[in-house]
C-alpha cells in the first residue's frame, strides 16, 4: 500500500495536486478552457454560468461557504466543472462531491500528509446518506 | 518599571487518555504538578512551550500556566482553574486527588 | 418511539467506523490537532479540564429502556459510573479516553444511538418538548418533525462547516417547554384557520454572551414545506453569517445586524428557489416516520388504589402535586423524576439510577423515557393505578425528590468542576442553595421559581432565562457571581436583567436568602409567584434586598 502511494507521488512535481475520482493528478491549467475563479464572497446571481469551469477557493477548510456555492451553481443549472481550491480535509471530500464539486486542488504538502489512499477510502461515504434517501425514497 | 515576571510551567492534556499533564526537565510529561519544569523568564517560557508543542503526537493543547513558588521553591498553581486541573472536580472525589 | 431501520443502523455504525479511522489518522500524524478537532467535535468529543468529554445525543429527548440501559452500561464500563444530563437533551460522559471512544460509539450504535453533530459548527441535536406525545395540551407531537429534521441535517453536505453551531428546537404545544425562542430556529406547531398543521417560525434567538429573544420569521409555514424552508434559512446563514469573529458568528448576530425584514426577504427568495429544486420526501417515508411515534396501547384499569393512596399518603400526594403532569389520557400521568436530589449534582445520574429508571420505564411507562431541558428524566406514560408502586420504587432508589419547578430544581452547567471554558464553578453553588432552602423546609412555601446557573458567559445553564439567574465569573483571581432577575423562558421569553455587582462565593447564598425573604414579604398572596411579584413590583425592591447597604447610602 505504502509503496503504491510513494509511486503516485514520484510522478508529481507540481506544487499542487488535483484530487479527481479519488486519484491524485498533476495540477495543470488547460488554457483552452474558459475558467472563472471565485471565493466564498461571490454572489451567486452574478456568476456567469456559461464558463467551462468554476474554481471556488476555500480560504480555510472550515469556511463552509464553498459548499453552498457549489450546490447553488448546480441548482442553477451550471454544467461545467467545479473545482475546490484549498486544503480541504479528506473527510470533507465526500461532502464536496455531494455538493456538486468534481475535483479538489490541494497543496503538495497537504497531499503528503493526507495521501491518496485516504481520499479513495472516503469516496464510499458519498453513498448511503440521509439526504439522498429523504429526497429519493 | 517592568512588571515582575510570574513563573510559568507548560501544561497540556495527554492525547490518548485526556489526563492533565505537565512538561518536565527531561522533555517528557508528568501527571504531577511538582515535576513541572519552571520557566523564570519569558524567554524560557516561550522556549519551553515551543519544545513541548513539538510533541503533538502525544499531547493536546499545550499552554503556559502561572505558578507561585514557596520557600522550598516548589511550584503551585496560581489560578484556581489550574488548582482544579491539578486536583480534579470538587463535586466528586475523582481525578488526580484520588492518587495523592 | 422511533425505531431505527436498516438504513439508520448502517449509517450510525459507519460513522463509528469513520471516527475510528479519524483517530488513527490523528495518531499517525495524517491529521493535525487543528484538523482533527472539528472532526472529533462533530462526533461529540470535547476536551475539558481533566479529561475528554463525550456528548451523546438523545434526539428530541426520547429514549427507550434498552437505550437507557446501554447509557448506564457505558458509564460503568468506560467512565466513573455516572453521567450528566444536559439542558440540550444530551448526556455527557466526563472521563472517556480517546482510545475508548470508537468502542463507545460502537456500543451506542448497537442501540441506535450516537454522538453525531452534538458539537461543532453544524446543525445540532434537535431538541423538543419533553412531554411530547404525552401532554394534554399538545396540538401535535413535535417528534416526527424533529426526526425529519434529524435525518435532513445529519451529515448534510452543505452545513457541516457553518459559521457557528446551529440549534433548532420544536414545540408541539402552545405551552412551550422547549424554550424555542432561545434557539437559532424555534418552531411552534400550530393549525391554520382550516385546521391544517404547520409551524410558526422564530429565528435568531440565543443565549451566550449576547442573548437575544428569537424573532418571528414566519407566521405559518405549511407542514409540507418544512425542509425547503429550513434549507433556505441555512443557505442564507451559511453564505452570510459572519466568519471574521467567533463571537459574532451565530445567526442571531446576522439577524440583529441585517434586520429581520432583510433576512425574511432573503429567506423567502431562497425558499422559492428551494421549493422548485427540493425533492420532498415521499409520503411513504413521512408516514413511516409518523408510524414510529404512534401512541402506545394505553391500558384500562381501575384507579381507586391511586385515589386512596393520595388521601392516605402525604408524601405520595406531595410528590403527585409537584412531579406529575396531566396526560392526554385521563387515567395516565406524566412523571417527572427529579435529578436534583438535595445536595447532589444537578442533572447527574448514576449507572444504577439509570438502570432503575430503565426498568421502571419498561414495566410502567410503555418502555418510554424522556430527558427534559431542565435536566430531569420523564416517565411519560404511567397509568395512575401504577403510580403508588412507581413512587415506592423511586423512593427506594433515592429518585423521589419532589421538587419539580421549585427553587431546588436548579439548572446548572458543569462549570469549572469540568468545563474548560468556565470562569467559576456552578455545581457547588447549586448544591448550597438547594440545601439551604430544603433544610428550612421553604421550597413549597416559595413555590414556582426557576433558578439557573452558568459557569461562564456562554450561558449553557440558561441563567439569562432564569427567574433568578446566576452567572459565575472571575474577579481578581476569585470566583464571583452575578445575579440576574426576571428572566423567563416560555413564549414570553425575556432576558433577565443584571441586578448589580457580583457576589463572592461567601456572599452569594446570603444574597439569595435576602432576595427570597424580600419576595416572601412582598408577595400579595402565597399564589403570587416570584416572577409575578417581580413583574408587578419591578426590580427596585428586589435590588434593594440584594444590596441593602447601597440603599442606605442612597438615603443618606
Ligand atoms: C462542557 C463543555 C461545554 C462547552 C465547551 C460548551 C460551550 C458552549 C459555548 C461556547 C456556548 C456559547 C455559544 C455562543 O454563544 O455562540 C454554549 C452555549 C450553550 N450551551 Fe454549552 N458548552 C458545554 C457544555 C454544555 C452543557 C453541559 C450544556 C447543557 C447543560 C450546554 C448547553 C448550552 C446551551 C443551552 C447554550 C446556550 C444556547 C446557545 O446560545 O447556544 N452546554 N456552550
Ligand atoms: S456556561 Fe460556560 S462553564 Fe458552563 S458549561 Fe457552558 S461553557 Fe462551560
Amino acid at each position: 500500500m505504502l509503496h503504491k502511494q510513494q509511486k503516485a507521488f514520484s510522478n508529481i512535481t507540481a506544487k499542487s495536486i488535483i484530487v479527481r475520482n479519488g486519484f491524485f493528478e498533476k495540477a495543470e491549467i488547460d488554457n483552452s478552457k474558459n475558467i472563472l475563479e471565485i471565493d466564498g464572497n461571490a454572489k451567486i446571481s452574478q456568476i456567469d454560468l456559461s464558463k467551462d469551469m468554476i474554481i471556488i477557493e476555500f480560504e480555510k477548510f472550515a469556511d463552509g461557504r464553498g459548499f453552498s456555492l457549489a450546490k447553488l451553481l448546480r441548482q442553477n443549472g451550471f454544467k461545467g466543472i467545479i473545482r475546490a481550491k484549498g486544503n480541504l480535509l479528506v473527510d470533507q471530500y465526500p461532502l464536496a462531491i455531494r455538493c456538486g464539486f468534481d475535483e479538489i486542488e490541494i497543496s503538495l504538502a497537504h497531499a503528503q500528509r493526507q495521501p491518496q489512499n485516504q481520499w479513495q477510502e472516503v469516496l464510499t461515504r458519498t453513498n448511503n446518506n440521509y439526504l439522498d434517501r429523504l429526497m429519493l425514497a | 518599571m517592568a512588571r515582575k515576571f510570574i513563573e510559568k510551567i507548560v501544561t497540556a492534556n495527554a492525547l490518548l487518555q485526556g489526563d492533565v499533564i505537565y512538561f518536565t526537565k527531561q522533555n517528557v510529561w508528568s501527571r504531577n504538578h511538582q515535576d513541572a519544569i519552571i520557566a523564570h523568564t519569558i524567554e524560557q517560557a516561550n522556549e519551553l512551550l515551543e519544545k513541548a508543542e513539538q510533541q503533538q503526537d502525544i499531547i493536546v493543547g499545550a499552554y503556559l500556566a502561572d505558578v507561585f513558588l514557596d520557600e522550598a521553591k516548589t511550584a503551585s498553581p496560581l489560578h484556581f482553574r489550574e488548582i482544579f486541573r491539578s486536583k480534579g472536580p470538587s463535586n466528586y472525589f475523582h481525578g488526580k486527588q484520588t492518587k495523592t | 418511539m422511533y425505531q431505527y431501520n436498516q438504513f439508520d443502523k448502517h449509517f450510525v455504525a459507519n460513522r463509528a467506523k469513520q471516527f475510528r479511522s479519524q483517530v488513527m489518522r490523528r495518531l499517525d500524524g495524517s491529521l493535525s490537532e487543528e484538523e482533527f478537532r472539528p472532526l472529533r467535535l462533530m462526533n461529540g468529543l470535547y476536551l475539558q479540564l481533566h479529561a475528554y468529554m463525550l456528548r451523546v445525543a438523545i434526539p428530541y429527548g426520547s429514549l427507550n429502556s434498552k437505550q437507557m440501559h446501554q447509557l448506564a452500561y457505558i458509564a460503568k464500563k468506560y467512565d466513573k459510573d455516572y453521567a450528566h444530563f444536559t439542558t440540550r437533551q444530551n448526556i455527557q460522559y466526563n472521563w472517556p479516553k480517546l482510545k475508548d471512544v470508537p468502542d463507545i460509539l460502537d456500543d451506542l450504535a448497537q442501540v441506535d444511538m450516537h454522538a453525531i453533530q452534538t458539537s461543532g459548527n453544524c446543525i445540532r441535536n434537535v431538541t423538543s418538548d419533553h412531554f411530547a406525545g404525552a401532554s394534554i395540551d399538545e396540538i401535535a407531537d413535535p417528534r416526527p418533525s424533529a426526526e425529519l429534521l434529524r435525518q435532513y441535517s445529519t451529515d448534510h453536505p452543505q452545513f457541516q462547516f457553518l459559521p457557528r453551531k446551529f440549534k433548532i428546537a420544536i414545540s408541539g404545544s402552545p405551552n412551550d417547554r422547549a424554550v424555542i425562542k432561545s434557539h437559532d430556529i424555534g418552531l411552534l406547531m400550530k393549525k391554520d384557520e382550516r385546521g391544517n398543521l404547520g409551524y410558526e417560525i422564530y429565528i435568531g434567538g440565543g443565549l451566550g454572551r449576547s442573548p437575544f429573544v428569537g424573532k418571528l420569521l414566519k407566521d405559518f409555514l405549511p407542514k409540507a414545506d418544512l425542509l425547503p424552508y429550513i434549507e433556505a434559512i441555512m443557505v442564507v446563514y451559511n453564505l452570510n453569517g459572519r466568519r471574521d469573529n467567533k463571537y459574532k458568528a451565530r445567526i442571531k448576530i446576522l439577524v440583529h445586524e441585517s434586520g429581520i425584514e432583510k433576512i425574511k426577504q432573503e429567506v423567502e427568495e431562497h425558499f422559492i428557489e428551494q421549493k422548485q429544486n427540493f425533492k420532498q420526501p415521499s409520503d411513504k417515508l413521512i408516514s413511516a416516520i409518523n408510524e414510529r411515534f404512534k401512541l402506545p396501547n394505553f391500558k384500562q384499569a381501575n384507579i381507586d388504589n391511586y385515589e386512596i393512596e393520595l388521601k392516605q399518603n402525604a408524601q405520595f400526594s406531595s410528590f403527585v402535586k409537584n412531579n406529575i403532569s396531566e396526560h392526554k389520557n385521563k387515567d395516565y400521568s406524566i412523571i417527572s423524576v427529579s435529578l436534583k436530589n438535595i445536595g447532589e449534582t444537578p442533572g447527574d445520574a448514576t449507572s444504577d439510577q439509570m438502570q432503575i429508571l430503565a426498568n421502571l420505564a419498561k414495566q410502567y411507562s410503555h418502555d418510554e423515557l424522556r430527558i427534559s431541558h431542565e435536566q430531569n428524566i420523564i416517565l411519560p406514560h404511567v397509568h395512575k393505578s401504577d403510580l403508588p408502586e412507581v413512587f415506592k420504587e423511586l423512593q427506594k432508589a433515592n429518585l423521589a425528590t419532589n421538587n419539580i419547578g421549585l427553587i431546588s430544581d436548579i439548572i446548572a452547567c458543569p462549570g469549572m468542576d469540568y468545563c474548560a471554558l468556565a470562569t467559576a464553578r456552578s455545581i457547588p453553588v447549586a448544591k448550597q442553595i438547594a440545601k439551604h432552602f430544603n433544610e428550612l423546609n421553604l421550597e413549597e412555601e416559595i413555590g414556582q421559581l426557576k433558578l439557573k446557573i452558568s459557569g461562564c458567559i456562554n450561558a449553557c445553564g440558561h441563567h439569562h432565562v432564569g427567574h433568578i439567574g446566576i452567572l459565575g465569573l472571575e474577579k481578581q483571581g476569585k470566583e464571583s457571581y452575578q445575579i440576574t432577575l426576571g428572566g423567563e423562558e416560555n413564549l414570553s421569553m425575556n432576558i433577565g436583567k443584571r441586578a448589580g455587582p457580583g457576589f463572592s462565593s461567601d456572599e452569594l447564598l446570603p444574597a439569595i436568602k435576602r432576595l427570597i425573604e424580600a419576595y416572601l414579604n412582598l408577595r400579595q398572596n402565597p399564589e403570587e409567584s416570584f416572577l409575578a411579584s417581580y413583574k408587578r413590583l419591578g426590580e427596585k425592591p428586589f435590588i434593594n434586598a440584594l444590596y441593602p447597604k447601597e440603599e442606605k447610602a442612597n438615603v443618606a
